[in-house]
C-alpha cells in the first residue's frame, strides 16, 4: 500500500491492506482500490455530526479494533468453510453460493446447473478469468467518493458473489448468496448482480454467523442493475450474530419498465445500518421496497432508503415496519426525490413502528423532495403500540402476556413477510424477529 | 390525460394571481435616528443606552453578543442565498421625535400615523378596528399602542417591550430568555444581543383578554435589520388571542428580519398566536426581499395549558421559522396550523417543533404548502416524545400543492419517540392542482383564475379557519382569493 | 336550432373516437344518446363542454348559430351549456353554496343580469334544493366531498336547476343509482324540462328513459350515430342489446 503509505495518516481500518498486497490484482482493480483507500483515509468512518448519521454512532466499531479478516496474499487456496456448519433454508432448493469470512466456500455451495449464459460465480474467480462484465460492473453503481463505507469496502474488494443474467434468461430456482462469518474480524463482502433485458430472478442475500457466534464486523456493498423489463425479487436478510456489527450499502439501478421488489429484513447484529438506494433511471420502471426490522436487547437498527426518480412515469412503493422492545432502538430515514423531469411519478412511502417497552426508542424521518409538478406522492409514519383490546382478547383466550404480545407483534409485520413469497424464509424470520417467549403451554401462532 | 391547452391557461391564471403588485411597497419619508452599520460591543451598548436599559439587561445582551461572535450560521435549511455581511447592516433605526417617546397618540408624528393608516392599521382608537388592541412597531421601535388603558383596568399589561422593561422589570426579568435561551441558535442569539423593540403582554391569573392583541411590524429604513422581541405571558387560567402582521417597502437589497417570540402559558392558560407574514418577497427575478429568520417558541408550563400557532406565510424572499411548543405541563396541548406560499423565487423552510415532556400531552400539526413559479417550499418539523411523556399523542398532516413545473415542494419530518405509550402519526401528500377540479369549475362558468383561487383557498381552508376573522379576510386576499364564506 | 353538430370528428391522445357525428337539437327537445361502452358517448359530452385533451379534428358545432368549439369551457357554461358529470369532482375545502354562487353570478354577469345578493341566492338555493329533494345540509359541505354516489348525481341536477342552462348534457347521470335515487333524479329532470331549453341524455340503459321520455333516441357506435328514432328505439335496444351493432358494422349514419 505504498501510495497510501506516502500519505500522512493511515486509518487503522485500512492497516491490513498491506497484508493482502495489491500485487495479484489486475491493474484497473489495484487502481480502484487505491483510490477507494485514499478516499476512506480522507473521510474516515461517518460520525453523528453528519445529518445522515445523526442517530447512529459507529464509534463502537472503531473501539473494537477489528482487524481485516480476509486471507493473506498467497494463502488464496484455503477453503474457509471447513469448520463451518451451514444450514440452508429448509425446502428452498436454491442455487447457492456461500462465502465464509469473505472467501468463496466451494464445499458449502451448490451452483447447480444454471440456464445457458447465466453466470453465478465468485468475484475472485471471475477476476482471474478476466470476465469483462465484472470489471464493468464493479463500482459502476456504488460510488465511494462521498460514502466512506463504500470506499472502505472497495479498498478491500477481492471476493464476493457475481451474478450475470443474459437477455431473456429466467432463473427459476432462487439464487441464495450467503455470507457466513466465523472469526472476530472485519469483512467487506461484495455482491454484483446484473440482469440484462427481460431477465428474471429471485435473489436471496443473507448474512449469518458461523457456529460460534463471535463478534465481527461486516461492511457489505451490493450493486444490482436491472436492464429493460428485467424483474428481480431481492430478499436481503441481516441475521448476524447478536454481538456483530453490520453496515451495508445496496445500490440498485433500474432501466425502462424494469421491476425491482426488495425485501429488507434486519434482525440480528447489535448495530446494523443499511442504506438502500434505488435509482429509477428510465421511464416506466417500478420499485417496491419492503422492510421489516426489530430491535431487542441493546440492539440498534438504522435503515436509510433513497428512491431517486429521475425519469417520468416511474412508480415506487415503500413500506418499512419495525418492532422495538427492551432497550432496542430503531432509526428510519426514507428519502424520495422526484427530479424536474420525473413527471407522472407515483411514489408512496410508509414507516410504521411498534414500541413494546419504555426503554425502546424510534427516530423516523420520511422525506419527500419534489421538483416536478405532475406527481402523486405521499408518505406516512406512525409510532404506536399494540391494541390493548386485541391483547386482552388473546389473554382472555389463555395466552400469556408475553406470548400475546409476540403473536400480535408478528401479526403487525406479517403482511410484509407474507409477500416475500418464500414460506420457509418468512417462517424462520418471524421467529428471529423477537426473543423466544415461553409458550405458556400453548402452540405459538 | 394529455392537456395541450390547459397548462398555458393555468400558468396565465397563476401569473395573474402571482403578479399582483405588492401593495405595501411604499417608503415613508420619516427622519430617522439610526446606528451606523456594523455590529460590535459598542453597538450593543449604544442600543441599550438608547433604551435607557438597566444594567442586567445590558449584561444579558453582551453575554449573548459574546456567544454569537463564536457561532456559525446554520446551513441545514433547504434554502440558498449569498452570505450575509453582518457588518453591513444597521442594527438600530428609530423615527426621530422632537421629544422623547410620545406620551399619547396626539404626539405621534402624523406621517407615521398616516403610514399605518395606509397599511390598514388605524392607530387612533376611534377609528381602530373594534376589538383589536394594536402595538405598532416601526423599524426598531414601538410607536404606539392602542387601548392600553382599557386593558390595564383588567390588569392586562400590553405595551412595547422597551416600556415593559421600564415599568414591569420584574416580569420581564422573570420570563425573558426562559423559552428561547440566549445561545439557542445563531439568529436568536443575534436577536438577544441587538433586539430593539417588540411587544410585551401579560395576562393575569384568571383573566380572559376581551380583545385581540395585535402587533404590526413595519420595516421602513433601508439597510436596516429588524430584531424585535415579543414576550407573552398568560398566567394561570388566562386566555389571549394575539395577532401579528408585517410588511416592508420594496427595496432592491435584501433586509434581515430576525425576531424572537417567547410565549409562556401557566396552568390552564390558553394562548392563540396568529401571524400573517407579508414581508416584501422580492421581485420576480428574486431581487430584494426580506430574509425572515425567526425563532418562535412557546412553553406550556402548566398542566392543561394550550398554545396554538397559526401562520400564513406569503411574503419574504426566504422564510426560516419553526414556531414550536414545549409541552411541559401534563395534558398540555400544542397546535400548529400553517399555510406557506412561495412564488417566483421565494424560498420557505418552515414547520414546527413539538416537544412532548409532560404526560398525556397532545399536539396537532397541519401544514399546507403551495408552490408556484420557481418557489421552493419545505416543511420541516420535529415531533419528540420524551421518555416521561406517557400517553402523548401527535398527529401531523402536511399537504403540498404544486402550481407549475418549475417549483418544488419538500417534506422533512423528524419523529423521535422515546415512550412506548405514545402515539405519533404523520401523513403527507404532494400533488398538482387537479385538472379535473379546474375543468369542473370552468364547466360551471368560473374563469380559470377564479377556479385556481377557489381550489387553493379550499386547500388551505382548514388552516384559514383557525385565524381570527379580521386576519382570515386579509389572509385570503393575500392568497389571491376573493372572500369565501359570505354565504352559507 | 339550438345545437347543430355537423360531421364532428374528435380524437383523444391522437386516437380518433368520434368519426363524423351529425345531430340537431331544437329548443324543447329531449334527445337520448345511447350506445355500448366505448362508442364515444362520454367523449361527445366532453367535446361539447370543451374538456381539455379532446381534440376536434374535423366538423363544426354551433350553439344558437355561434361557433361553440371556439369557446373556453367557462364561456360555454355562461352561454348556457351545462354538463352533468358522470363522475362529479370533489373539491375539498370549497363549499357548495359558495361554489354555486360564484358560478351563478359569473353566468348572470355574462347575461347582463345583476349579481344575486346573499339573501336572494339563499332563497333560490332553498327553493331548488326542495325541488330536487336535496338535503340542505349538503349545501354547506365541500363540493361533492364525502357525498355518496347518489348524492353526487343529485347535486349535479341541483346545480343544473340553479344555473338554469339552455342546453343540459347529462352524462350517464343514471349510472350507479338505485331505483329510488333514479326516480328522484328523473323527477328533477322532468321538472326542469321546458319549451325553451333542451336536454341531451347520455345513457347506457333504457331505465332512465322509463322516467324521462325522450323525443328522439340515437344509437352511437364506433363514434358515429348509426340509428335514430323515437322512444320506441330505446325499447328495441333494451330487448336486443347492443350486440346487433357488431354484426352490422356497415350500419350507416342516419340523420335525425
Amino acid at each position: 500500500m505504498t501510495a497510501l503509505a506516502a500519505g500522512k495518516k493511515i486509518d487503522p481500518l485500512l492497516a491490513d491492506l498491506d497484508r493482502d498486497g495489491l500485487a495479484g490484482d489486475p491493474d484497473w482493480l489495484a487502481k480502484l482500490r487505491r483510490r477507494a483507500a485514499a478516499s476512506f483515509d480522507a473521510h474516515g468512518l461517518p460520525t453523528p455530526k453528519q445529518e445522515a448519521w445523526k442517530y447512529t454512532d459507529l464509534s463502537a466499531i472503531r473501539s473494537r479494533g477489528y482487524r481485516w479478516g480476509g486471507i493473506d496474499a498467497g494463502e488464496r487456496a484455503r477453503d474457509g468453510g471447513d469448520s463451518i456448519e451451514h444450514t440452508p433454508f429448509v425446502g428452498l432448493d436454491p442455487i447457492s453460493i456461500v462465502f465464509v469470512d469473505g472467501v468463496f466456500a466451494e464445499r458449502l455451495s451448490d451452483l447447480g446447473v444454471a440456464p445457458r449464459g447465466v453466470r453465478i460465480v465468485s468475484i475472485a474467480d471471475a477476476l482471474s478469468r478476466g470476465e469483462s462484465w465484472v470489471r464493468e460492473g464493479l463500482s459502476a453503481l456504488a460510488h465511494f467518493e462521498d460514502r466512506s463505507l463504500v470506499a472502505l469496502n472497495t479498498a478491500y474488494l477481492r471476493d464476493g458473489a457475481a451474478i450475470y443474467l443474459p437477455e431473456r434468461a429466467v432463473v427459476e430456482r432462487p439464487i441464495h448468496v450467503r455470507f457466513l462469518s466465523s472469526r472476530e474480524a472485519a469483512h467487506h463482502p461484495r455482491m454484483l448482480f446484473c440482469a440484462m433485458k427481460d431477465a428474471e430472478a429471485t435473489l436471496i442475500e443473507d448474512y449469518a454467523p458461523g457456529a460460534d457466534r463471535p463478534a465481527y464486523y461486516n461492511n457489505a456493498v451490493s450493486e444490482l442493475s436491472l436492464g429493460a423489463n428485467a424483474r428481480l425479487r431481492h430478499i436481503r436478510i441481516e441475521n448476524e450474530a447478536s454481538a456483530a456489527h453490520h453496515t451495508a450499502t445496496v445500490q440498485v439501478l433500474q432501466r425502462a419498465h424494469s421491476r425491482y421488489q426488495g425485501f429488507n429484513i434486519s434482525v440480528g447484529a447489535s448495530l446494523a445500518r443499511i442504506d438502500t438506494n434505488v435509482a429509477l433511471n428510465e421511464a416506466g420502471s417500478e420499485a417496491e421496497l419492503w422492510g421489516v426490522y426489530s430491535a431487542f436487547g441493546n440492539r440498534h437498527v438504522d435503515n436509510h432508503t433513497f428512491v431517486d426518480h429521475t425519469e417520468p412515469s416511474c412508480t415506487s412503493r415503500e413500506t418499512y415496519k419495525g418492532i422495538l422492545g427492551e432497550r432496542g432502538r430503531a432509526v428510519f430515514n426514507g428519502r424520495v426525490l422526484v427530479r424536474p423531469d420525473a413527471q407522472k411519478t407515483n411514489a408512496v412511502q410508509r414507516n410504521q413502528n411498534l414500541l413494546l417497552s419504555t426503554d425502546a426508542r424510534v427516530d423516523t424521518k420520511p422525506e419527500l423532495e419534489i421538483y416536478a409538478d405532475d406527481v402523486k406522492c405521499a408518505h406516512g409514519a406512525t409510532v404506536g403500540q399494540l391494541d390493548p383490546a386485541a391483547l386482552f382478547y388473546l389473554r382472555s383466550r389463555g395466552l400469556g402476556v408475553a406470548e400475546a404480545r409476540a403473536v400480535l407483534s408478528r401479526a403487525f409485520v406479517s403482511d410484509v413477510l407474507d409477500r416475500i413469497g418464500q414460506e420457509t424464509i418468512a417462517k424462520s424470520l418471524a421467529l428471529a424477529l423477537m426473543p423466544a417467549v415461553e409458550a405458556n403451554g400453548k402452540e405459538q401462532a | 390525460m394529455e392537456t395541450p391547452r390547459e397548462p398555458v391557461a393555468v400558468d396565465a391564471a397563476l401569473n395573474e394571481i402571482v403578479e399582483q403588485e405588492y401593495r405595501f411597497g411604499f417608503v415613508s419619508d420619516i427622519e430617522a435616528d439610526s446606528a451606523p452599520p456594523g455590529l460590535s460591543e459598542e453597538i450593543v451598548r449604544f442600543i441599550s443606552a438608547k433604551k435607557e436599559e438597566p444594567e442586567w439587561l445590558l449584561e444579558w445582551r453582551l453575554a449573548a453578543y459574546r456567544r454569537w461572535i463564536r457561532m456559525v450560521e446554520p446551513k441545514w435549511a433547504h434554502v440558498h442565498y449569498p452570505p450575509i455581511d453582518f457588518q453591513e447592516i444597521s442594527y438600530y433605526s428609530a423615527p426621530k421625535s422632537k421629544e422623547d417617546a410620545p406620551k399619547s397618540l396626539d404626539e405621534v408624528d402624523p406621517e407615521l400615523l398616516e403610514t399605518f393608516e395606509k397599511l390598514g392599521i388605524p392607530l387612533s382608537e376611534r377609528a381602530a378596528l373594534a376589538g383589536v388592541a394594536v402595538d405598532a412597531v416601526f423599524d426598531s421601535v414601538s410607536v404606539a399602542t392602542t387601548f392600553k388603558d382599557k386593558l390595564s383596568d383588567l390588569g392586562i399589561v400590553f405595551c412595547s417591550f422597551s416600556e415593559a422593561v421600564r415599568n414591569h422589570p420584574d416580569l420581564v426579568r422573570k420570563y425573558l430568555g426562559t423559552v428561547v435561551p440566549p445561545g439557542d441558535n445563531f439568529y436568536s442569539t443575534l436577536n438577544s444581543a441587538v433586539f430593539s423593540d417588540g411587544s410585551f403582554a401579560y395576562i393575569p391569573e384568571g383573566v380572559q383578554c376581551p380583545m385581540e392583541l395585535s402587533t404590526y411590524f413595519r420595516i421602513n429604513a433601508a439597510k436596516t435589520g429588524q430584531f424585535e422581541r415579543t414576550l407573552l405571558v398568560a398566567d394561570k387560567g388566562a386566555r389571549v388571542s394575539y395577532l401579528e402582521g408585517c410588511t416592508a417597502p420594496m427595496r432592491d437589497e435584501n433586509q434581515l428580519h430576525a425576531a424572537v417570540v417567547e410565549l409562556i402559558a401557566l396552568e390552564d392558560a390558553d394562548i392563540k398566536y396568529s401571524t400573517v407574514q407579508n414581508w416584501y418577497p422580492g421581485d420576480k427575478e428574486g431581487k430584494g426581499g426580506i430574509y425572515n429568520f425567526v425563532t418562535k417558541r412557546g412553553a406550556c408550563r402548566g398542566a392543561r395549558s394550550k398554545i396554538s400557532w397559526t401562520q400564513v406565510e406569503t411574503g419574504s424572499a426566504i422564510t426560516w421559522k419553526y414556531p414550536g411548543c414545549l409541552l411541559i405541563g401534563d395534558e398540555s396541548v400544542g397546535e400548529f396550523y400553517s399555510v406557506a406560499m412561495t412564488n417566483n423565487k421565494q424560498q420557505a423552510d418552515t414547520g414546527t417543533k413539538m416537544i412532548h415532556i409532560g404526560k398525556n400531552t397532545r399536539s396537532t400539526i397541519l401544514s399546507k404548502g403551495i408552490s408556484a413559479g420557481e418557489g421552493q417550499n419545505a416543511y420541516r418539523g420535529l415531533v419528540r416524545i420524551q421518555k416521561g411523556a406517557e400517553g402523548a399523542r401527535n398527529y401531523s398532516q402536511c399537504d403540498s400543492l404544486l402550481l407549475g413545473d418549475r417549483c418544488g415542494a419538500h417534506t422533512f419530518p423528524y419523529l423521535e419517540v422515546r415512550n412506548e405509550s405514545s402515539t405519533v402519526e404523520h401523513e403527507a401528500s404532494t400533488s398538482k392542482i387537479g385538472e379535473d377540479q379546474l375543468f369542473y369549475c370552468q364547466s360551471r362558468g368560473l374563469s380559470m383564475e377564479d377556479a385556481v383561487s377557489m381550489i387553493v383557498n379550499g386547500f388551505c381552508k382548514e388552516v384559514l379557519r383557525e385565524l381570527p376573522m379580521e386576519f382570515a379576510v386579509e389572509a385570503q386576499k393575500l392568497l389571491g382569493v376573493s372572500l369565501e364564506g359570505a354565504v352559507g | 336550432m339550438l345545437l347543430k353538430i355537423e360531421n364532428l370528428n374528435a380524437s383523444v391522445a391522437g386516437e380518433p373516437i368520434l368519426n363524423g357525428i351529425d345531430l340537431d337539437v331544437g329548443a324543447g327537445q329531449v334527445h337520448a344518446v345511447m350506445g355500448p361502452n366505448g362508442s364515444g358517448k362520454s367523449t361527445l359530452a366532453h367535446v361539447l363542454s370543451g374538456r381539455p385533451g379532446y381534440e376536434v379534428t374535423e366538423g363544426a358545432v354551433t350553439f344558437e348559430g355561434d361557433d361553440l368549439l371556439a369557446l373556453e369551457p367557462e364561456e360555454r357554461a355562461r352561454e348556457g351549456v351545462f354538463l352533468g358529470f358522470q363522475y362529479p369532482v370533489e373539491i375539498p375545502g370549497v363549499n357548495n353554496n359558495y361554489f354555486l354562487k360564484a358560478a351563478l353570478n359569473a353566468i348572470r354577469k355574462h347575461r347582463g343580469e345583476e349579481e344575486l345578493d346573499a339573501f336572494d341566492f339563499i332563497k333560490l338555493m332553498k327553493e331548488r334544493a326542495a325541488l330536487m329533494e336535496l338535503d340542505e345540509s349538503l349545501l354547506s359541505r365541500a363540493v361533492n366531498e364525502g357525498f355518496s354516489g347518489g348524492e353526487k348525481k343529485r347535486n349535479e341536477i341541483f346545480q343544473m336547476a340553479v344555473l338554469d342552462p339552455k342546453l343540459a348534457i347529462l352524462d350517464e347521470t343514471d349510472s350507479g343509482l338505485d331505483i329510488d335515487a333514479l326516480r328522484v333524479v328523473a323527477t328533477g329532470i322532468n321538472k326542469l324540462r321546458r319549451d325553451d331549453n333542451a336536454i341531451i341524455l347520455i345513457t347506457h340503459y333504457q331505465r332512465l328513459l322509463d322516467y324521462v321520455q325522450p323525443d328522439f333516441v340515437h344509437v352511437l357506435s364506433g363514434g358515429r350515430i348509426v340509428k335514430s328514432g323515437d322512444k320506441t328505439l330505446a325499447l328495441d335496444l333494451e330487448k336486443q342489446g347492443y350486440a346487433w351493432l357488431e354484426t352490422s358494422p356497415e350500419a350507416r349514419p342516419v340523420r335525425s
